[in-house]
């Protein structure tokens, strides 16, 4: 039953749809600029949405493991259908697909930091503060050198700065997790932004202005990161014991092992990750830092590590999910469709509500993320 | 007393840690420290004017400590001061400026309603934790963001926007909606102080609030004590939400140095929920320790303007004092700790 619910929930949303659908969609599936000029795809509204819904009707009344994932898909292009149907300008699919992977690359990078971290059972809620830290020491860095590699080396130790101290106060000093993730995020907010204000601010182009970083770059290290993360967690035997820490971390105890040392392992190695998405925020996009740059992208990726439910491929294709939902609610606004693009965006933080819920399938976390371990003396 | 001493000792570290961040990569800068820190005084005491702001901008702060404070007495972290604000501060400020009422009753209907509004919020995360499990912490912090989203979404309808506006603010609020006050020091701080009283009226001295506890100290010993858990957990969210919602209504209707309110947009809640967090955290799990920690905060955010304006230096530095004090705060011992 649960398998067809979600297709049979795309069906009726896309029924619906087809109902308001009218005109033409354009999709256009190279860009204007393009060296080689792809035709633009002029599809009826109406059908195309008519037959996403049949798509999901029918993985609905078959209702095997792919069902949802199949409904899930027909949703989406129904949707970009709906809303490209009846708009004077084309729906840049290039574009689309463009935006979705920048998007979704720190929500990535970040997402497996955050993984690791609540893996080994530190709850880590300061993603954002690791992603803000890196974009600043990144662009710093990368302004006075000149150096893209020392930038990202950069943003990479300001993640594991940032995780180090979230370790320090969590696993030694035993503060509340959930607390310290948002003092952490108030502490970077407030170290970047005086900084910046302070050193940038007056001499830009020497502190402000780094060489750009080409997107794939970092879009292909979170690609690669993945099947990493995976690995290291799924397949040896590190991987193991950072699970069994973050499930019952008395029974990691008894076996001899030490586990604030294997969390501070976990943290330290995700700040790095996280370090890593923050870079993308300033070097890949324009060289240059300004006060609270990510503003909540670190909270998309905490979403997309809910929603993905603490598993690397699954977060993974969450973080391109949200990165899809951002750049549609981009693209929507320009093409001037129905649908507001600001209620768009709010879109992956309803989905993990929802998620947590329960309402659509389980959400687990790792059976002690948030609870300090203290040695029994 | 060991709570004040500690508290004395936590504010020290974070001057003393603001300062040494001041100075780490300007270190010609030494000398504006102790310029910076007196403007930073002089904003937040050093006069009738300074105080007013201070205690305005303390009032939301410590409605919101306090709706804090209600979720850790029944074992919850509610993370959704922000959205519960924003959802108050949303709808007192669409009373304000949509209605007409007669002064005095327009403000209290507003303020009512931004409290109802928090309060519907709250207990939306309250419900979810009762009925599916959901956890408060996520499900609230995700709720910030569906807030926020919302009323940038609502910003952008015909309804909320300043009709010739192309930005994204709304009409301004009524002189009958706006709190009385002189200047800036409003009747929120007095709102606010008798929150607290009946927060710890009823925390400490009702039925409910004995349920309340019971349910935060041992879910499962109140149950078997015939409490009913879960209505518990929604009512305990509900009237957090309630305080926040409160919180919001205040900044939505508290008149500016000019004497009317600052009119709805994305920023005007400011980060006053995140703040909340700080000031319950300070508070030690007291009324008055809130009330207090709401000042001292307040205070902070009252002298980082004249800060900057005075010393030059950066009003975020006053994050990362925040930030530090908490730290302190929040470390059992550091003694223990560094062993």
């Amino acid at each position: 039953m649960n398998r067809r619910r979600l297709a049979l929930l795309a069906t009726i949303v896309l029924l619906g749809l087809a109902v308001v659908t009218s005109g033409d969609a354009v999709f256009a599936l190279s860009g204007q600029f393009d060296r080689f000029g792809l035709p633009a795809v002029r599809l009826p509204g109406r059908a195309l949405v008519l037959a996403c819904a049949g798509v999901a009707g029918v993985a609905a009344a078959i209702g095997r493991r792919w069902s949802p994932l199949v409904g899930l898909k027909a949703l989406v292009v129904g949707f970009v259908g709906w809303a490209a149907a009846g708009s004077a300008l084309p729906f840049l699919v290039g574009n689309q697909v463009a935006g979705t992977v920048a998007y979704a690359t720190p929500l990535v990078l970040g997402a497996l930091g955050g993984l690791l971290c609540e893996r080994s059972g530190v709850v880590n809620i300061s993603i954002e503060g690791q992603f803000l830290l890196a974009a600043f020491a990144s662009t710093i860095v990368a302004s006075v050198t000149g150096v893209l590699a020392f930038g990202v080396l950069a943003g990479v130790l300001a993640g594991l700065v940032m995780a180090a101290l979230l370790a320090f106060f969590s696993i030694q000093a035993l503060v509340g997790q959930v607390m310290l993730g948002i003092v952490l995020n108030l502490l970077a907010a407030g170290l970047t932004g005086f900084w910046f204000a302070q050193i940038m601010v007056p001499q830009p182009l020497v502190f402000n202005s780094a060489p750009v970083l080409n997107r794939w770059v970092l879009a292909g290290l979170a690609a690669a990161s993945v099947p990493v993360v995976w690995l290291l967690l799924f397949r040896t035997k590190w991987g193991l014991r950072i699970r069994a820490a973050g499930e019952h971390p008395q029974a990691v105890a008894s076996a001899g092992l030490d586990v604030r040392r294997l969390r501070w392992q976990a943290v330290l190695l995700g700040g790095a990750f996280a370090g890593l998405g923050g870079c993308f925020f300033t070097l890949a996009t324009v060289g240059q830092f300004s006060r609270n740059i990510t503003s909540g992208y670190g909270f998309i990726a905490l979403a997309a590590l809910i929603m993905g439910r603490w598993q690397p491929g699954r977060v993974a294709l969450m973080a391109l999910g949200f990165g899809f939902v951002m750049q549609l609610a981009g693209q929507t606004q320009a093409l001037g469709t129905p649908i507001n693009s600001q209620l768009l965006l709010i879109l992956p933080y309803v989905a993990t509500i929802v998620a947590v819920a329960g309402l659509v399938g389980r959400v687990r976390a790792p059976a002690a993320s948030g609870q300090n371990y203290q040695a029994e003396r | 007393m060991r709570d004040l001493v500690g508290a004395v000792l936590a504010v020290l570290l974070g001057l003393v840690v603001g300062a040494l961040v001041m100075v780490l990569f300007d270190p010609a800068s030494a000398a504006n420290v102790a310029r910076a820190y007196a403007a930073l005084f002089d904003g937040a005491f050093g006069s009738g004017r300074a105080i007013a702001e201070t205690i305005a901008l303390a009032a939301p702060l410590i409605c919101a400590g306090l709706g804090i404070w209600v979720g850790f007495g029944a074992g919850l972290f509610n993370v959704g001061a922000q959205g519960q604000a924003i959802v108050g501060a949303t709808i007192a400020a669409y009373i304000g400026f949509a209605v007409v009422l007669p002064a005095g009753v327009h403000a209290m209907v507003a303020l009512a309603g931004g409290m109802l509004g928090g309060a519907g919020w709250g207990s939306l995360a309250g419900w979810l934790r009762a009925r599916f499990g959901a956890h408060e912490v996520i499900t609230t912090i995700m709720g910030n963001y569906v807030a926020a989203g919302l009323l940038a979404f609502l910003l952008t309808t015909p309804r909320f926007q300043r009709p010739g506006r192309g930005d994204s603010v709304a009409p301004l609020v009524h002189p009958s909606a706006a709190l009385p006050g002189w200047g800036r020091a409003h009747l929120g701080v007095l709102l606010a102080v008798l929150a607290a009283a009946a927060v710890w009226l009823w925390l400490q001295r009702s039925r409910q609030g004995l349920e309340l506890r019971a349910v935060g100290f041992n879910p499962l010993a109140a149950d078997t004590s015939g409490i009913v858990v879960a209505s518990t957990v929604v009512r305990a969210m509900t009237v957090s939400g309630l305080l926040a919602g409160l919180a919001g209504a205040i900044v939505a209707l508290a008149p500016d140095v000019h004497g009317s309110p600052t009119p709805l947009s994305d920023s005007l809640v400011g980060s006053v929920g995140w703040d909340a967090i700080t000031v319950a955290m300070l508070g030690r799990g007291r009324a008055v320790g809130i009330v207090v920690a709401g000042v001292l905060v307040g205070a902070l955010r009252a002298g980082s303007l004249t800060m900057q304006t005075q010393a030059g230096t950066p009003f975020d530095l006053v994050n990362v004092i925040q930030a530090v004090i908490v730290l302190a705060v929040a470390t059992p011992s550091l003694w223990r700790v560094l062993r």
